[in-house]
């Protein structure tokens, strides 16, 4: 942070007493409070939603938790409770301030002010929505993972990133692998070319299955999809997307370039549970230069589990990414003890803190931050190996974003008792994706 | 013949012990008017469907007098079928006259019975009996084709690889029916990334990816062995999966190329659009790892309507290849990077492009005929273990390592010396005619 520009700041905040707050902890309350707490409002108020409350309530600087929306009230109760009982006055949620419905994160984002920060969260169904919103209000925003769960969304997405950019509001996402200083480090070594050209990516997230919720008595069928929200793929966009990103994205990273096409396959071999998830996937994605990437996603109880991304390159490769303790470096394609030649030294950080610290250091400082292009584009890599798997087509990165198939029609007017984007058949199956049936442009 | 040197020819007809051996060379070869008599090699054909009965044309389109002598199947109907189009072709050398035509289980017996020594069985049934028709018929000192699979699991790849050495021992010649290992054109590609014209392997990439396998419904009073034979490609026990059946010679290539074998494997696979009932997955991936941590990545569909690929890729350090461009035509070519567009081909195959499938019985039947070690169950085997090496790990979900593989004694049918038509299959249908399909996570492979 430079000096001129904390002043600015402290400037535009209209504060007197900026000298003496420079030479002081930064921002601490006693001085400029009233001017530059920054105020937060959490929409979806899951585990990841609290957790990214408690990193944006953690950044340098005052800030206040200031209003809450879900879908579920008791969710966000408990949420709430826990944010209380961690940051005490900070959490600042009175009853009018806790929305609940399809519409409560309009008044979420409308009860913040300018330099505001909204915190979305809820499954990546309806991320499109509420970031189009939260840009259009004029409120930076930390969007959680994934952005979208089809073309549709992330051209959504990317367009309310082009606004924000306008109107200079800050946009960070949760892909926070690319805050991790370890990973940081590694892909470094790569991109300045330790291990030579990259030629293969291999991404793997396979471990046990997710489970499925029973229905509760009388529960509708909209909130029981949004409750198991992994099970439904216009909620979560399939685990492939959702629960592989941040493999996807480091891979996609470290090769620094974006697939141009992706065939592959999946299916149901294991499941019984009444949903719409596959249990495995295996993509082939193809970049411009002709390397690929290789992702693989299982849920499955009792097999072969590997979480993490293998790098290949031309002199070596790496192993890094989610489910990776610590980055490291070999000479050759095997990656032994023996083969070993870098490893991330110094000190690591909370990835999950340190993508907040950024964005409220950029909104404090006023510098461009916005993620969101990064963001949207490791979701449509996510989509486009669904549809590959789904369909059994090869299908091009082009023709893909271009797509007008929507997963959720309508999802603005969806309502708890009206019908689901998916309803189960008379035996209570979904309909589950068909390669060589199943359209998906 | 192909490349016969005049000594081995010579050592081979004085082995007949032909006067008119001198002659024979100086006029057409084994011309029938001279040493037909003695240097006749028989051949029995046991398994007499597509493949076999194409086996029995390449065996009898050799250098040298040949004669279809005998015939094994368990079906009349695909035996008959089978001869009147081999004799439509071949006229006389197709001599199967009624009391050589052998039906059932035992059948295969009586056909390499009734030839004498250097005669030539050929082994084209469904994988699952390769085992025992090959230890019989090196047992009874024969020489073999074998067409692919050569085994369905562990266990007959042990029996298989230990008759191959009972053979070398006997001097038999043993073939298999890895036909693209003597195509000139992946020959010459092969041997051309061996010396480093793409630099180091890292990664190999073959597909085997079209519309889903044929099925026959069963027929009025079928019995449920003679159905599940007659739709071998949908019983793992019959021909080990199309993971192996059917990718195996990619595989095989794939490894020739690499010039090494997996270590490990681990993969997918499952049944997503099949609704036949029956046992098939209807796609398989598996990553196999190499000793130096290069991987090959294998694909298998059988799903109408989806992307199509019969291809086999190489990529190295300095470059990449298709090794194969499709079924029809390997085409093989080399690229400077890994853009495989025209404007950066380097190499490209120009030979010739002799009928792989012909050439492989010329070599058989030329290594009979000059007495030269003629021997490839091992490699053949070892492409066996690595493709059923896949199928474990696809539908186990588990990291499948060569060394554990081949400890496996896991039969999939026990006791198929015993079968009979009427008896109970190695899988039998539940009361809703569906048939065990492997469960990742809990199917055990090993």
């Amino acid at each position: 942070m430079n000096t001129t520009t904390r002043r600015d700041f402290l400037k535009a905040t209209g504060g007197a007493v900026a000298a003496t707050a420079l030479t002081s902890a930064m921002y601490a309350p006693a001085y400029a409070a009233e001017n530059n707490t920054i105020k937060i409002a959490l929409v979806g108020c899951g585990g990841r939603g609290t957790g990214a409350a408690v990193n944006a309530l953690s950044t340098s600087g005052p800030t206040q938790l200031h209003a809450m929306a879900d879908v579920f009230p008791n969710r966000l109760q408990s949420s709430l409770k826990s944010l209380k009982d961690q940051f005490g006055a900070k959490v600042d949620v009175p009853e009018d301030r806790q929305f609940i419905g399809f519409d409560a994160f309009k008044k979420a984002i409308d009860s913040l002010g300018g330099n505001d920060v909204v915190l979305l969260t809820t499954p990546p169904a309806f991320r499109p929505m509420h970031l189009e919103y939260a840009v259009r209000q004029g409120r930076n925003v930390f969007m959680e993972k994934s952005f979208a769960v089809d073309p549709q969304g992330v051209r959504r997405v990317l367009a309310a990133g082009t606004l924000a950019e306008q109107k200079n509001l800050k946009i960070a996402g949760g892909l926070m692998s690319r805050h991790s200083p370890s990973i940081e480090a590694c892909v470094r070594q790569i991109h300045d070319g330790i291990i030579g050209d990259v030629i293969t990516c291999w991404s793997y997230r396979m471990h046990g299955p997710v489970g499925l919720g029973a229905k509760q008595p009388g529960e509708k069928e909209v909130p029981y999809q949004i409750r198991n929200y992994s099970n439904f793929t216009w909620v979560n966009g399939s685990f492939l997307l959702d629960w592989l990103i941040h493999n996807l994205d480091v891979a996609c990273w470290a090769k620094n370039a974006w697939p141009v096409s992706a065939q592959g396959q999946g299916g149901r071999q294991v499941r019984t549970m009444p949903d719409q998830l596959f249990d495995h996937y295996a993509v082939e994605y193809h970049f411009a230069d002709g390397a690929r990437m290789h992702a693989q996603g299982r849920h499955m109880d009792q097999c072969y589990g590997f979480w993490g991304v293998v790098v290949h390159g031309s002199k070596g490769c790496a192993v890094l990414g989610e489910g990776i303790s610590s980055p490291r470096i070999y000479k050759g394609w095997q990656p032994t003890k023996e083969n070993q030649i870098w490893q991330h030294k110094g000190p690591d950080g909370l990835s999950y803190q340190i993508e907040h610290d950024q964005l409220f250091q950029a909104i404090r400082e006023n510098r461009k931050h916005n993620e969101t292009e990064r963001c949207a584009y490791a979701a449509m890599v996510g989509i486009l190996g669904r549809m590959a798997c789904e369909s059994g087509q090869m299908i091009r990165w082009d023709e893909a974003l271009a797509s007008n198939v929507e997963l959720a029609p309508g999802l603005e007017n969806l309502s708890f008792d009206g019908p689901a984007p998916v309803m189960p058949d008379e035996k209570g199956n979904y309909p589950v994706a068909m390669p060589g049936k199943t359209k998906v442009m | 013949m192909r490349g016969a040197s005049t000594e081995s020819r010579r050592g081979f007809l004085r082995h007949t012990g032909c006067a008119a051996a001198v002659t024979a060379l100086t006029s057409a070869m084994y011309a029938p008017a001279y040493a037909a008599e003695n240097n006749t090699i028989k051949i029995a054909l046991v398994g007499c469907g597509g493949r076999g009965t194409g086996a029995a044309v390449n065996a009898l389109s050799t250098s040298g007098p040949t004669q279809l002598h005998a015939m094994a199947d368990v079906f009349p109907s695909r035996l008959q079928a089978s001869l009147k189009s081999l004799k439509d072709r071949f006229g006389a050398k197709a001599d199967v006259p009624e009391d050589r035509q052998f039906i059932g289980f035992d059948a295969f017996k009586k056909a390499i019975d009734s030839m004498d020594r250097q005669s030539v069985v050929l082994l084209a049934t469904p994988a699952a009996f390769r085992p025992i028709h090959l230890e019989y018929a090196v047992k009874a000192g024969r020489h073999v084709f074998m067409e692919k699979s050569f085994a369905v699991d562990i266990p007959g790849a042990r029996r298989v690889l230990a008759a191959g050495k009972l053979a070398d021992e006997k001097g038999l010649k043993i073939a298999t029916g890895l036909m693209w290992r003597h195509d000139p054109a992946r020959q010459a590609a092969i041997k051309r990334i061996h010396d480093g014209a793409i630099g180091e392997l890292y990664l190999l990439r073959t597909y085997r990816m079209h519309g889903a396998v044929g099925y026959g419904p069963r027929q009025p009073g079928e019995s449920e062995v003679a159905f599940q034979i007659r739709n071998y490609n949908s019983f793992t026990w019959l021909n080990a999966s199309f993971f192996v059946d059917w990718l195996i010679h990619n595989i095989d290539v794939c490894c020739w190329t690499k010039n090494d074998w997996p270590v490990t494997a681990q993969g997918h696979g499952g049944r997503s659009a099949r609704t036949i009932k029956d046992q098939m997955f209807d796609h398989y991936v598996v990553e196999y790892t190499f000793p130096d941590g290069a991987r090959l990545f294998a694909q298998g569909r059988h799903i109408d309507q989806t992307y199509s690929v019969f291809s086999d890729f190489a990529h190295g350090t300095k470059g990449s290849a298709v090794v194969m461009t499709n079924l029809s035509e390997a085409n093989p070519r080399f690229y400077r990077g890994h853009v495989q567009t025209p404007e950066n081909q380097v190499w490209k195959y120009d030979g010739p492009t002799p009928d792989p499938y012909q050439v492989e019985h010329d070599l058989l039947f030329e290594a009979i005929r000059q007495n030269k070690p003629y021997n490839e169950t091992e490699r053949g085997v070892r492409a066996l273990v690595t493709s059923i090496m896949g199928r474990m790990a696809a539908e186990s979900g588990q990291l499948i390592s060569h060394d554990e593989a081949i400890k496996s004694n896991l039969e999939l049918a026990p006791g198929l010396e015993n079968l009979t038509m009427d008896g109970p299959a190695p899988v039998m249908p539940d009361a809703d005619g569906n048939y065990p399909i492997p469960v990742p996570g809990k199917t055990r492979v090993l």
